[in-house]
């Protein structure tokens, strides 16, 4: 009886964090190249300089850093996931991380001055635009659905961005990798000093608070009822998450899921109430984040595996735990693919995307070697010429035909996830892919190239399968797959980002391929593509009308006569085999899958029979545009395509969710 | 084209049994030419290859042999990112202004390489190896490895000199690399006596490349195997860091701790003048002004643009910075 009411009691519980976090901790203070035992430690560091330096120096530093910001992730997340009512929220979700990242390999490539001396201001200033961004992109009403989507878009495009800077600039950013993972290396206590204060600050104020964020649970009607100011507890909770989320980045870069399983675990503690939440948030981040660091340091002493790789690594089935439960929760979902007839036909529209794609291909065709042909060299037969033939003409018909079969494979994912954010990329294709790759790559570095895109089918096929197995019991639900997608991408970001820091001085191979790159096409994988689309574009076309029955409810559906499992499970490989067929020669170019079906929806309407060969149409023209791109911007350096189009298109979906 | 053969023959697998119907992708096997003549027989990473004619123009995408091609007198007509090898090597011998850029060492413009129409093509296999035929469809190319594996019997600096004088051998250009490596060899000798008039107290050292990481001091510690670390025991010097297992690169990345197992040698460093660790994250931080080398004023700069991982000209660049370091 005692027992049961101690353990209900949140001020025993609150002791219990407090001690498993000073075990941790302890535990912390001992790892460290320089060995130094237990009793030295306790012994020997009231004596000893050497000790005492190190001790006092190097590694008390690190766990009060690590306390810090795992505390503050943790209370930002809570206050983030109770403001969008969202149970996925977190300063990862919400770009935050990423804006903070960016800024800081800006800084280290243009300012390097600025970058060496107020590296805390930069990241800082990256973290509040890009919550500012995604805030601003949301509007008022932060539905929690769009906030959610919007930190991830924005979160795409800033990494794409960042990426394309580390390819530029191979030499000057090597040093950021490690840190584009997070991690609690510190070497004295400016990195301390400089936090503490804001989230002091940030969470008593928080806490503080605690009561007003109470009401905002209720509902913000009810709170209003209530005579609240919802608005106002709306800024003021933002302001402090942002406070505690972009100070903990600058300091120790991004580290993602503490802010997501902190809270859930303060929840399933049936701690109730902002305030003692909040505390308990703080003591459990702290606990998780130095518990990961002890594992990262225990996994492989002596090197840095980055912390933040291995909180993904926790972290990833814990989402998708979570995602398990919320999907039987919004099992039935009444989601649907919105879009509109625009005026012109579409024999029309097919046309007009047929005539841009000829122009761009002839510019694209008539430019090499840094200068574009005359028209007249064009007819004389420089079109025709050796290099043209070997370098450019594949080029351009595998990006066209990429570009094409990611929308498909785009237009597919959507119809089945009853979503407008199906992509290859949100169902794991392409972190699962890029994991496969780069395991090849570093781990087995003695075989040749030719096994790399063999990893990445691998690698994806398993993504996608641990998605469907999981989400097998409640019926492949649209909204349970798209969030055990985001799972397992999570995961499968943990295992590159780890894979990253051990390749070192090979990343920027592995970078390209992840950006996607229509680098270096050959003929044969001109062939390939052929191949690829005369077996699988018929069959897709086949089921434009179960496609379309599908895009109604469940219910419907099976009323309507049709097997809807059979039809998904079918679309769902078609997909997969296309996304593996583009992974496999381009590497992992994300967006048009994404970009192209929602253009061709605007356009034409939510037919299957129309959308599907739209999309194919501008996903198409945009890569093959994407890809002259790269070739003329910054000649004779090459931008990978994948990159420019993440920067095209980012912006676009941006555009469209907003108007939506 | 190798790059994708086991993805079209799996594809095909699954087209095959999926609708009955496929198309085999036949590997197109590689065509050397086998003529047996007078000509030039060179090694690479994929055999061997023999030309006809000494190769007049040639294009480097790799900063090592930019520099190595320098060193045996030849101006290559093409080199891969021009701005940052100036920015990283510095060596005794200068590339042309004629030499055109033709992009970064990561994606190398195709195309404008084949516009200079050269005769050779030389590159680094971890880069070069995805687009190998490509290259080779533009002229005969050249895959040196300059991180053997562990069992392979060859040492960083070995392969080093064997690069060297395979280039030597199919430019023609064997005697002038036989008097580079002299007097390399020469520098050596000089370097050592230098180093025994200097009377150190200590010839154990350890070499670090650093830089910041959020903040935070990161260091390369160059392991046994490493090609500096060799250079720097032909002078006379003994490293004394051992991590105990392997490292392809020739470096552990380390924090300031690890410091403190060679506290006793000599710390010889390279360090980019904006990101100056030991100026800027160290100068105050406990462990490091404890460290017996600092207390002991025993840190010695290279310079940022001391390339640890070039050809006999950088490891000469090397030799001579550590001398001038030891001197002050």
């Amino acid at each position: 009886m005692f027992l049961k009411r101690a353990i209900g009691n949140p001020f025993v519980l609150l002791a219990v964090g407090v001690v498993l976090l000073a075990f941790v901790s302890a535990l912390h203070l001992t790892q460290g190249h320089a060995a130094i035992s237990w009793r030295e430690l306790l012994v020997d560091s009231w004596s000893d300089s050497r000790t005492q330096a190190i001790l006092f120096g190097v590694r008390l530093p690190r766990v009060v850093i690590g306390v810090l910001a795992g505390g503050a992730l943790a209370m930002a997340g809570l206050l983030l996931q109770t403001l969008t009512k969202n149970p996925l929220a977190s300063a990862g979700t919400l770009g935050i991380n990423a804006g903070a990242y960016l800024f800081v390999v800006l800084g280290a490539v243009f300012f390097p001055a600025i970058g060496a001396f107020h590296p805390f201001l930069l990241s800082f200033l990256g973290a509040v635009f890009a919550a500012i961004l995604v805030f601003s992109l949301v509007g008022r009403g932060m539905e929690p659905v769009r906030v959610a989507l919007t930190g991830m878009i924005v979160t795409l495009l800033f990494g794409a961005a960042t990426s394309g800077i580390q390819l530029m600039f191979e030499q000057e950013t090597n040093g950021l990798f490690l840190w584009g993972a997070g991690t609690l290396i510190q070497n004295n206590w400016s990195g301390v000093s400089f936090a503490w204060p804001f989230i002091l600050i940030a969470g008593v104020a928080a806490i503080m608070a605690g009561k007003k964020f109470d009401l905002l649970l209720l509902g913000d009607e009810a709170a209003a009822g209530l005579g609240a100011s919802v608005r106002r507890i709306k800024l003021i909770g933002w302001a402090v998450a942002i406070v505690l989320a972009s100070a903990t980045v600058s300091v120790v870069g991004p580290i993602g899921f503490i802010g997501l399983m902190a809270p859930h675990i303060v929840r399933l503690l049936h701690v109730r109430g902002h305030r003692m939440q909040l505390i308990h948030a703080f003591v459990w981040g702290a606990f998780l984040l130095i518990a990961a660091d002890v594992l990262a340091r225990f996994i492989q002493p002596g090197s840095e595996i980055p912390v933040g790789a291995v909180t993904a690594l926790i972290g990833g089935p814990w989402l998708m735990y979570l995602a398990y439960k919320m999907g039987k929760q919004y099992s039935g979902g009444k989601q649907t693919l919105g879009g509109k007839k625009s005026k012109l036909r579409f024999p029309v529209l097919l046309l007009l995307f047929f005539l841009l794609t000829l122009v761009i291909a002839v510019f694209s065709l008539s430019y090499g070697g840094g200068r574009f042909y005359s028209l007249s060299e064009l007819v004389s037969g420089s079109l025709w010429h050796q290099t043209a033939l070997q370098f450019r003409w594949p080029r351009v018909l595998v990006a066209f035909m990429v570009g094409a079969i990611l929308a498909l494979c785009g237009a597919l994912l959507q119809s089945v996830l009853r979503n407008p954010l199906g992509d290859p990329s949100i169902l794991g294709i392409t972190s699962g892919g890029g994991a496969g790759a780069l395991a090849v790559m570093v781990l087995l570095p003695a075989l040749p190239y030719a096994f790399v895109p063999v990893g990445a089918v691998i690698g994806a096929g398993t993504a996608i399968g641990i998605i469907l197995l999981v989400t097998k019991r409640s019926g492949w639900e649209p909204i349970s797959l798209a969030l055990m997608g985001v799972a397992v991408s999570a995961v499968g970001s943990g295992i590159i980002q780890i894979l990253t820091v051990k390749a070192s001085v090979g990343v920027a191979p592995v970078l390209l391929w992840l950006a996607g790159t229509t680098y270096a096409m050959s003929w044969q994988d001109v062939w390939f593509l052929t191949a690829v689309i005369l077996f699988i574009v018929p069959l897709s076309f086949l089921l434009t009308k179960q496609l379309d029955v599908l895009a109604f409810t469940n219910d419907v559906s099976v009323v309507l006569g049709l097997k809807v499992q059979f039809v998904r499970v079918c679309t769902l490989l078609l997909a997969v085999a296309i996304g593996a067929a583009s992974v496999a020669v381009v590497g992992a170019i994300g967006f048009i899958g994404l970009l192209a079906p929602h253009a061709a929806r605007g356009l034409v309407g939510v037919k299957s029979r129309y959308v599907l060969p739209m999309s194919m149409a501008i996903g198409g023209t945009l890569l093959i545009a994407a890809d002259f791109l790269s070739r003329f911007m910054l000649y004779p350096k090459e931008i990978p395509s994948g990159l420019l189009v993440a920067l095209i298109g980012a912006p676009y979906i941006l555009y469209i969710m907003r108007k939506m | 084209m190798k790059k994708h053969n086991w993805i079209y023959v799996s594809f095909g697998l699954i087209l095959l049994t999926a609708c009955g119907s496929g198309d085999a992708q036949e590997a197109s096997g590689d065509k050397e030419p086998t003529q047996n003549g007078d000509g030039i027989t060179v090694t690479d990473i994929n055999g061997t290859q023999t030309f006809e004619e000494v190769p007049k123009r040639v294009v480097s995408l790799e900063w090592s042999y930019t520099e190595n091609l320098l060193a045996l007198g030849v101006q290559p007509v093409g080199v891969a990112d021009i701005e940052n090898y100036n920015k990283w090597v510095d060596v005794d011998a200068e590339l042309s202004g004629d030499a055109v850029d033709v992009g970064l060492r990561t994606e190398p413009n195709l195309e404008a390489i084949a516009e200079l129409e050269p005769d050779l093509i030389i590159t680094v296999g971890n880069r070069g190896e995805n687009i190998d035929e490509e290259l080779k469809a533009i002229a005969p190319t050249l895959l040196f490895n300059p991180y053997p594996e562990e069992g392979e019997g060859l040492s960083q600096y070995e392969e080093m000199e064997q690069t060297f004088k395979e280039m030597a051998k199919v430019l023609d250009a064997t005697e002038q690399a036989e008097s580079v490596l002299a007097d390399l060899e020469a520098t050596y000798a000089n370097a050592e006596s230098e180093i025994d008039d200097l009377g150190l107290s200590t010839k154990d050292f350890a070499l670090t490349m650093a830089y910041s990481d959020n903040q935070a001091p990161v260091f390369r510690l160059s392991t046994p195997n490493a090609m500096a670390v060799t250079v720097l025991e032909n002078m006379g010097l003994n490293n004394v860091y051992d991590p105990g297992n392997f490292e392809l690169y020739g470096f552990s990345t380390v924090g300031v701790e690890e410091l403190t197992k060679v506290e006793d040698a000599n710390l010889i460093h390279i360090v980019q003048d904006d990101d100056n660790v030991f100026e800027q994250q160290l100068a105050d931080n406990a462990v490091w002004t404890d460290l017996t080398f600092t207390k002991e004023n025993r840190v010695y700069a290279l310079g940022g643009d001391a390339w640890p991982y070039g050809g006999p000209l950088s490891a000469k660049t090397l030799v001579e910075r550590t001398l001038e370091a030891l001197n002050e």
